[in-house]
């Protein structure tokens, strides 16, 4: 429901730029969208943060050049107590391809407006640095996004790149290459550290090595074969994203979800974020040498993997979202199965927790290291965990509750120390609370449909959803076509806000320190380069 | 470290015995499907439905060529949902890897 706030402040920025203001339309309860006449984003965002608080959740593109000869940016705003998104959706200067940027005031937009300028064409006029980002130097003059653009473009051979990362000058400096070939089973990304000595002067971090082109070939799959390509964006959280996808599929089509389904989802989601959260906890502690504590991480991740094949089919959740609902449904044995698997994960992890409490080595390596100020953390719009640890007190399922969370309560964690510490602080405590939602989710008696039917999906609908992914806030926005196809899909998954926060929380610390940093936010090359 | 000792004999050893004993996998695991080719009415179902396009099918004149490559499959199952016989059947098979992609594509050729 929009609250007074939402609606005042609408009311209040049609009053002022109405002029401006095209057209309105409230696609849906909980979206609405604002069409403006001209590019001219700046005053608004200026007066939607300054007056009302608004926060900038993302900006992306869409190539509307054959239906409505223009692209649009569309702006995503959220207000703090509403579950309420506006979008504004500006043209972009159809002469000049031009659009005004934001990223001098909102360093947190940087990447994504270095991402429309790299895959549409379109140029951020006054970025502070608008070198390409989402396509590496040696890509040739090609704007994939675009709809004249074909999905099998064969490219001609590249040459290697030579990419210039800004010299660090001074007496006994010296640089670092790390990566993207690293040490262990992880994706391509580059880290370029500045050193003197041992501490860190200054980190440049150099992402899309794995960009595989995902957004162009949502447009091109049907809708129930695209939920796969959704729970491949980013391996470790296919359930999340998969279930951002159906989300957006299902508010397009006007699809009512059965509440078993969407209890089971809820119950889905908490697994995922366990897997994740107990095994990040166990890679902490091994980064600064406390194998054991890791050796009991994993086991107690594996007893979840476990137990994610015997209700799934999947150790990772794979192929049990699908839009109308889920993809089978739990009988008494399976039920049993969680519930007892909960309950034996909890009492383990609290000794796991004991056990590194007794660790004062592993509380002296872990505090004090990598911290990202708050202040620096709400400047670079840094979402998830990395941002409550920081004082960012960001969560989806509470700000805008999806799936069955609206049922529970749980406590979203947020701190103010921001280093890997409090990083790990928050895992603990969110593992403790979504313990909480799983047992009360399986203590409501599921019966019914845990799927309906999908209908034709009327073309031409744009759909936004937001899930809190195990990392931070993951967004879909969606916009059908003809035929049960999509003609756009934009996905921010919360690493495409975070990897900035890196440079900050190096600056200082040891270069030994890096894995651990690294991992405390354990971000996902292949969420973010898509 | 009395209490790292203490939880590592509390624990024991949690490793199975692989594969002299049996891998613990649920029944509910996705395995590789099986197709029973013979018993195949009508491929067409599954090949439209297959997110990959690892079951293709190819028409000459009155017989019909399945193709299975399980290089592309992706264990979704959708395939025995499509399938209204009992001829896709999901197993619990894990163990099939080839030397090489090229090597698994299956074909089935039928009147």
């Amino acid at each position: 429901m929009m609250t007074q706030a939402m609606s005042a402040m609408i009311e209040s920025l049609r009053q002022r730029f109405g002029q401006q203001v095209q057209s309105m339309r409230a696609e849906r309860e909980n979206e609405t969208y604002i069409v403006l006449r001209d590019a001219d984003i700046r005053p608004i965002t200026e007066y939607l943060r300054g007056e009302f608080g608004a926060r900038l959740v993302t900006v992306f593109a869409e190539d509307r050049g054959s239906v409505e000869g223009v692209f649009f940016n569309y702006y995503v705003f959220e207000q703090a107590g509403s579950a309420q998104y506006l979008i504004v959706q500006a043209p972009v200067r159809p002469e000049s391809l031009e659009f005004p940027s934001l990223s001098a005031e909102l360093p947190a937009v940087n990447w994504q407006e270095r991402e429309i300028q790299d895959w549409f064409g379109l140029t951020a006029v006054g970025h502070p640095n608008p070198r390409r980002v989402a396509l590496h130097d040696n890509w040739p003059d090609v704007y994939p996004l675009r709809k004249d653009f074909p999905l099998e473009t064969k490219l001609p051979p590249f040459e290697g790149e030579r990419h210039i990362y800004r010299p660090a000058l001074g007496e006994g400096v010296f640089q670092v290459p790390v990566g993207p070939v690293h040490a262990g089973i992880i994706e391509p990304g580059h880290f370029n550290f500045a050193v003197a000595g041992e501490p860190i002067l200054y980190l440049q971090l150099r992402m899309f090595y794995t960009h595989k082109g995902t957004e162009k070939l949502f447009e091109k799959l049907p809708i129930h074969k695209a939920v796969f390509l959704a729970e491949s964006i980013s391996g470790d959280s296919s359930f999340s994203h998969g279930t951002a996808f159906c989300q957006a599929i299902e508010c397009a089509a006007d699809m009512e979800v059965p509440l078993r389904a969407l209890v089971m989802r809820t119950i889905l989601l908490e697994l995922e974020r366990l897997c994740n959260h107990v095994g990040d906890i166990g890679a902490i502690a091994t980064d600064v040498g406390f194998v054991v504590a890791n050796a009991h991480a994993s086991r107690l991740r594996e007893a979840l993997v476990t137990l994610n094949e015997r209700l799934t089919g999947n150790r990772l959740l794979r192929g049990m979202i699908c839009v109308g609902g889920v993809r089978r449904g739990w009988d008494q044995s399976q039920l049993d199965s969680l519930r007892n698997a909960v309950d034996s994960f909890a009492s383990e992890f609290q000794d796991l927790m004991s056990l590194i409490d007794s660790s004062e080595s592993t509380r002296d390596r872990l505090e004090q290291t990598g911290v990202l100020r708050p202040d620096k953390a709400r400047d670079l719009g840094i979402v998830g965990v990395g941002g409550r640890a920081s004082g960012v007190d960001l969560d989806v399922r509470r700000d805008h509750p999806y799936a069955a969370y609206s049922r529970y309560s749980f406590r979203v964690p947020v701190y103010e120390g921001g280093d890997v510490w409090h990083r790990m602080q928050v895992r603990i405590d969110e593992v403790n609370e979504s313990i909480g939602i799983i047992r009360k989710a399986t203590a409501e008696s599921l019966h019914g449909d845990f799927r309906v039917p999908v209908p034709v999906i009327p073309a031409d609908r744009c759909a936004l959803s937001a899930v809190e992914g195990w990392r931070g806030e993951i967004i879909h926005w969606i916009r059908t076509g003809p035929d049960n196809h999509l003609q756009r899909c934009k996905i921010k998954d919360p690493s495409l806000n975070n990897w900035p926060a890196l440079v900050e929380a190096v600056e200082g610390n040891i270069i030994a320190d890096f894995p651990v940093i690294n991992k405390s936010f354990n971000l996902s090359y292949s969420g973010t380069d898509r | 470290m009395f209490k790292i000792l203490q939880k590592t004999l509390k624990t024991g050893t949690v490793t199975v015995n692989y594969p002299a004993d049996p891998a613990e996998i649920s029944q509910h695991f996705r395995g590789r499907p099986n197709f029973d080719f013979e018993k195949w009415k009508d491929a067409r179902p599954a090949a439209e439905v297959c997110p990959t396009g690892a079951i293709s099918l190819t028409d000459k004149g009155d017989s019909r060529t399945v193709t299975v490559d399980y290089g592309l499959c992706i264990f979704c199952g959708l395939c025995a949902e499509a399938s209204s016989d009992l001829a896709v059947r999901i197993t619990q098979a894990i163990w099939f890897l080839p030397r090489n992609t090229s090597s698994m594509p299956t074909s089935h050729t039928a009147d």
